[in-house]
Order: C-alpha cells, then sequence, then structure tokens
C-alpha cells in the first residue's frame, strides 16, 4: 500500500450529506482534483426509504463533475460512519474528502463528530477543514508548502510518508514542525512515562531523525516553537505559510465519554488538515528510537534551513526506503 | 438560490447570535435594575426613539434595495447568457455553409457550439473562483484545455478561441463577410456579459452602504430596551429582543444576497443555468448526453 497521493492515479471519495458546507467545499476539491489528476467519487450514505430523493439529489450535487475525466457515484445506505469506512476500505489507495457539519452555534451537549468517528474506522486518509477555517488557502499548481505536525509521541511515520509524498507530489517544500511544551515541573512526571522531547536539541535531534528518512528529492524544513501547543502550533502554520497540515489520526482525534471530536490544539489552524490513520502493518515502518544517531558521513539539517535539493534523474519510487531497519540506514 | 417557501430561523441564528446574546444580556440588567435596583434614571422618552427608527428604516431599505438590484442584475446577466448562447448557435449551426461530406467543415462547426458550452462552464467557475479544468477536459478534451492552462482569464480566452474559429471558418470559405459580423456581435455579446458579471463580482456594494446601517442598528437596539423598560418592566427584553431580532434580521438578509456570485445559497443559480445550457445546445447539435437537470436540494438550487 502507497501513500495516496504517490499512486498513478489518485483517488478522491468526497462524502457528502449535501450540506451547504459540502457545497463550499466543492471548489477545493475541483483544486485537488485537477493538481493531483485524481478520480473523483461522490459518496453519500442515506438511510432506510430515502434512496428516490438521494439518488436525484446525488444527481443533483457537484454537477460539473458529470464532466470529470474520471468521476462517478455512488449511493449506499445504512449507517453513515460505517458505510463511509466500507467503502474506503474497498479503495486503500483513496483519500476521503469530508467538509465539517455546518455549525449551528447552538448548544450540542452530546453532540460527537461524525467525521472523527469516520476517521476511527477508515484505514485511508481523511482531507478535511476545521469548522472555524473560514480562509482555505489557495492550492498552487505546483510547490507551495505541506506542513506536517510532529507531537513526539508518535510510534509510526504514516502521516510523515503521506506528506511527504504529497509534496513530492506537488512539488512542495515539506515543513516538519514541533511543539516544545513551556518547560514546567509537570514535565519532570511526563518524562516518566514519555518519549516526547522536551528540551530543543532532543526535539531537533528527532526531527532530523524523521527527515533524514524523507529521501534528497523533496526539501524539508524543519521549525520548532516553544509555548501553548494550540497557539504556538497556529503559529508555525502561519509562519511556514502552509496549504495543507497532515496529521497523525490519533493526534487529531480527542476521545472523550462515549464522544470525540478533534483535538483543540488544531482549532486555529488555518490550513486544510490531512488526518492520517495507521495504514502500514509491518514494523518496519515504526520509529527509531529517540536516541538513535545518524551515521556520522549525514549531515544534520540546522533548524529553519532548506535541505539541499538534488535533483535525481532515476524516475520517482517510494519515498520510503524499502527495508525501514531499525539500525536507521537513510534512504 | 433559495427555492423553499419558508427560511427557518437556524439560518439566521448563526449570521446573528452573537449581537443578539449580547443584547439580550443588556435587556435584561436594564429591566432587573430597574425593577428592582430602581434605577427609573434609566428610562428614556421612546418618542424620539420612534423618529430613529423611521429613520433607520429608511436606511435599511435603502440598503436592502441596492442589495437586491445587484442579486437581481446577476440574475438577468445569466438569463442573457442563455438567450445568447442559444442565438449563437443557431446562427452558427445554420448561418455556416457546411458541405455536410467534409469532416473538417463539419468538425469547426460543432467546436464552435462546445466552445460556446465551454465558455458558460468557465464564466461560472471564474465568477466562483473554482478550477475550471477538470470540467473543460471533460467538454473540450485534453489537449484543447490544456492550451488554456496559461490564461489568467480563461472565458475570454475561450471567446478570443471561438473568434478564430469563425475566422478559420471565413478563410474555408463557409462564411462571408456579412454573416460573420453578425456573428461577431453575439461574441461581443457574451464578451459585455462577461464584463458586467466580473464587474458585480469585483465591485462590491459600497461600505457607506453597509457598514452604516448596521452601526445604526446597533445604537437603535441598545437604546430599544431604555425606551421601553418604564412600559414593560421586567417584560422588557421579551419586546426589545423581538424589535432587535427584526432589524438584525434584515440587516443580515440584504447583506448576504449583495454578492451573488459567492458560491452560497443565495447565489445566482449558475450551475443549474449552465447545466440547462448545455442541454439544450447539446439538443441542437444532436448529441444527447445522459446529463441530468441540476434539481433542488432541500429547497436549495446552486
Amino acid at each position: 500500500m502507497s501513500p495516496m497521493s504517490q499512486t498513478a492515479n489518485p483517488h478522491l471519495i468526497f462524502a457528502t450529506n449535501f450540506s451547504e458546507a459540502c457545497h463550499a467545499a466543492i471548489p477545493m476539491v475541483a483544486q485537488w482534483v485537477d493538481s493531483l489528476q485524481a478520480k473523483l467519487t461522490l459518496l453519500h450514505v442515506h438511510g432506510r426509504g430515502a434512496q428516490a430523493q438521494a439518488s436525484r439529489s446525488l444527481d443533483s450535487f457537484f454537477a460539473e463533475s458529470a464532466h470529470y475525466p474520471h468521476s462517478d457515484r455512488q449511493l449506499l445506505s445504512g449507517s453513515t460512519a460505517a458505510g463511509i469506512a466500507e467503502f474506503c476500505s474497498q479503495h486503500p489507495e483513496s483519500m476521503l474528502v469530508m467538509p465539517p457539519s455546518v455549525r449551528t452555534y447552538l448548544p450540542r451537549p452530546f453532540h460527537s463528530s461524525l467525521r472523527t468517528e469516520v476517521l476511527r474506522h477508515v484505514t485511508t486518509p481523511m482531507l478535511t477543514m476545521l469548522p472555524d477555517t473560514y480562509a482555505v488557502p489557495e492550492l498552487p499548481k505546483t510547490g507551495g508548502r505541506v506542513a506536517c505536525w510532529i507531537t513526539g509521541d508518535e510510534t509510526r511515520l504514516d502521516h510523515v510518508r503521506e506528506a511527504a509524498s504529497l509534496a513530492r507530489q506537488r512539488d512542495a517544500e515539506l515543513h516538519l514542525l514541533f511543539v516544545l511544551p513551556e518547560v514546567s515541573e509537570g514535565l519532570m512526571l511526563e518524562a516518566l512515562y514519555s518519549e516526547r522531547p522536551l528540551a530543543e536539541p532532543a526535539a531537533i535531534q528527532r526531527l532530523e531523525d524523521i527527515a533524514a528518512r524523507v529521501g534528497d528529492d523533496v526539501r524539508v524544513r524543519v521549525q520548532i516553537g516553544t509555548g501553548q501547543t494550540q497557539r504556538t502550533l497556529a503559529k508555525l502554520l502561519r509562519q511556514s505559510r502552509a496549504q495543507t497540515l497532515v496529521v497523525d489520526r490519533d493526534t487529531a482525534v480527542r476521545k472523550r465519554l462515549l464522544l470525540s471530536s478533534f483535538t483543540s490544539a488544531l482549532r486555529e489552524s488555518p490550513c486544510l488538515l490531512i488526518c492520517v490513520p495507521p495504514r502500514f502493518k509491518q514494523e518496519n515502518d515504526l520509529l527509531p528510537p529517540p536516541n538513535a544517531r545518524l551515521p556520522l558521513e549525514k549531515k544534520p539539517i540546522q533548524p529553519g534551513l532548506i535541505v539541499a535539493r538534488r535533483e535525481i534523474a532515476q524516475p520517482r519510487r517510494s519515498w520510503l526506503a524499502a527495508d525501514w531497519s531499525s539500525d536507521f540506514v537513510p534512504a | 438560490m433559495i427555492l423553499r417557501d419558508s427560511i427557518p430561523l437556524q439560518r439566521l441564528w448563526p449570521r446573528t447570535y452573537k449581537r443578539l446574546l449580547v443584547l439580550v444580556a443588556f435587556d435584561c440588567a436594564v429591566a432587573a435594575l430597574y425593577v428592582f435596583g430602581d434605577w427609573h434614571w434609566l428610562s428614556l422618552d421612546a418618542l424620539p426613539l420612534g423618529t430613529l427608527g423611521s429613520a433607520l428604516t429608511i436606511f435599511l431599505a435603502f440598503r436592502a434595495n441596492a442589495a437586491y438590484g445587484r442579486w437581481w442584475e446577476a440574475r438577468q446577466l445569466w438569463g442573457q447568457l442563455v438567450n445568447t448562447s442559444r442565438a449563437l448557435s443557431r446562427q452558427v449551426l445554420t448561418a455556416l455553409d457546411v458541405d455536410d461530406s467534409n469532416p473538417q467543415q463539419v468538425d469547426l462547426r460543432n467546436d464552435i457550439v462546445v466552445h460556446q458550452i465551454a465558455f458558460v462552464h468557465a464564466l461560472r467557475c471564474h465568477l466562483r473562483k473554482q478550477n475550471p479544468f477538470p470540467e473543460l477536459a471533460g467538454v473540450l478534451g485534453r489537449a484543447q484545455t490544456d492550451a488554456l492552462r496559461g490564461y489568467g482569464n480563461v472565458p475570454n480566452a475561450l471567446t478570443l478561441r471561438m473568434a478564430e474559429q469563425l475566422q478559420q471558418a471565413r478563410e474555408l470559405g463557409m462564411l462571408d463577410s456579412l454573416r460573420w459580423s453578425s456573428l461577431d456581435t453575439s461574441l461581443t455579446t457574451l464578451a459585455n456579459i462577461q464584463g458586467s458579471c466580473e464587474r458585480i463580482k469585483n465591485t462590491p456594494l459600497p461600505r457607506q452602504f453597509s457598514s452604516l446601517p448596521r452601526v445604526l442598528v446597533d445604537a437603535y437596539c441598545w437604546l430599544v430596551p431604555l425606551a421601553l423598560v418604564s412600559g414593560l418592566g421586567i417584560f422588557t427584553p421579551v419586546a426589545s429582543a423581538l424589535i432587535s431580532f427584526t432589524l438584525i434580521a434584515i440587516d443580515t438578509a440584504s447583506g448576504a444576497i449583495e454578492d451573488p456570485f459567492e458560491n452560497t445559497v443565495n447565489d445566482t443559480p449558475m450551475t443549474a443555468l449552465s447545466r440547462g445550457i448545455e442541454l439544450t445546445l447539446r439538443e441542437m447539435l444532436d448529441q444527447r448526453k445522459a446529463l441530468p437537470e441540476v434539481r433542488a436540494i432541500d429547497g436549495f438550487v446552486y
């Protein structure tokens, strides 16, 4: 299974309930279809007895996609989250697009986010935006910037793989973002059960370890900020001027009793959001231990500096080395 | 465009709730202080407020009229586009001397009509700031679409290309100067429609028209409970909130329609209109594609 954006014909699955938010997302989806030359599937899951109306609505929604070279419409019935997850599981090389629900600004004490429910079950990345992200940055035809948030708690690199693949596909810069916590006595307790870097040298080392695996055909920047996560992440994103933020699914979803929602740390993100669930079962996708060291000949990356880009004449391949062995030999 | 008979209040709530909640809190505070705190000096004479309300209504009506004028002009322009598209296609299909045994001439004639279909789709995307190329690839083909990618104004490039095709038809002897001039007039009409749509899109309602009524509505809503409290006492928040909601709703509703090309439910239904134009023009070409009409979804048509 390779990253969605790296496959020959990327596949976007636009799950819609025909809401205004879904309609407002159409220009963004059109831009992604064009920039990735992707196949588009419009997906609607309806309740029992509503098939005729749902079919008419699906024909009328995003009517312009009828002309897209590779597009189709799929109508399913049953549970919404389960239906979407099931459909995505049949198309593992795809990316799910789910806009936020229309905000009513009325209290919803027992509201559970459908997107996070879907996200918990799907095995494909999800492209979405947060309700407060009013001005979605326009995706440039080529270039631009892809940000990837490293929390330090993740044990897998699926989201980095996806971000790097997207950056490669779009000839964009990849920005690895890390937020250091404020120094406090509480950190001493956290250090007992977390391998998260708590100081800048350790964070730089961790990001260097990850950046070394990205490959030489992607320009990488490392950005580290210190402070409260939500504000600092938003600041880093503004500084990076990224159009897209890629995060690990477990980082994005906040689980509460019986309910789940997006983590508040992403609330001020001005970017489109791609949440990546664990997709690879191989052990070789695990992160190296935090104290891993680069080989001596590997030049470490300075924060904020673009890694010199090396043109490669060979055909593009997966940015991931075939063997992600634990002895950490760069690709 | 909204087709349903009634608009649920929850559609207005997201745009008005902040202002209303603050005002209701103020209304309650005024009523409580007047009734329980004996702050009778809070009370205002209601008469000047009535006069101020009349002036404010004139302001709001003026703003609503200006906003509706823009919305209606946009709809008229797209109605004109429907008519011009049909007329241009009819002219192309009937006024060109085509030898049916010559595939080059037949293809050239049909291609002009297909470009007219593409123009309508491109104009819609241009006004909604949407990427038109995936759609145009399905209408014109990949090669012709890729040739348009260098242009910032794709609909204008399409009218230029149609003019070039007419010139080519003229060189092939399919068209004389008189008929070419007539067809070129239709292309000029298309350019005028596009220019008028761009004018509406790029020129907002003057800020004085939109911001001054808002400020005055807010000021008026702050004064209303002070004028009502001596007469209504503890029930002041009910009446005051109702008056405030009425004025804020009018202000909000007129603000919602002032930009008719912003990809919202208040838009000119360009998707439905462009699909209608395409179906008609393909019928004229005897190309009956299996495209459904765009219908309203939950009372909204885009």
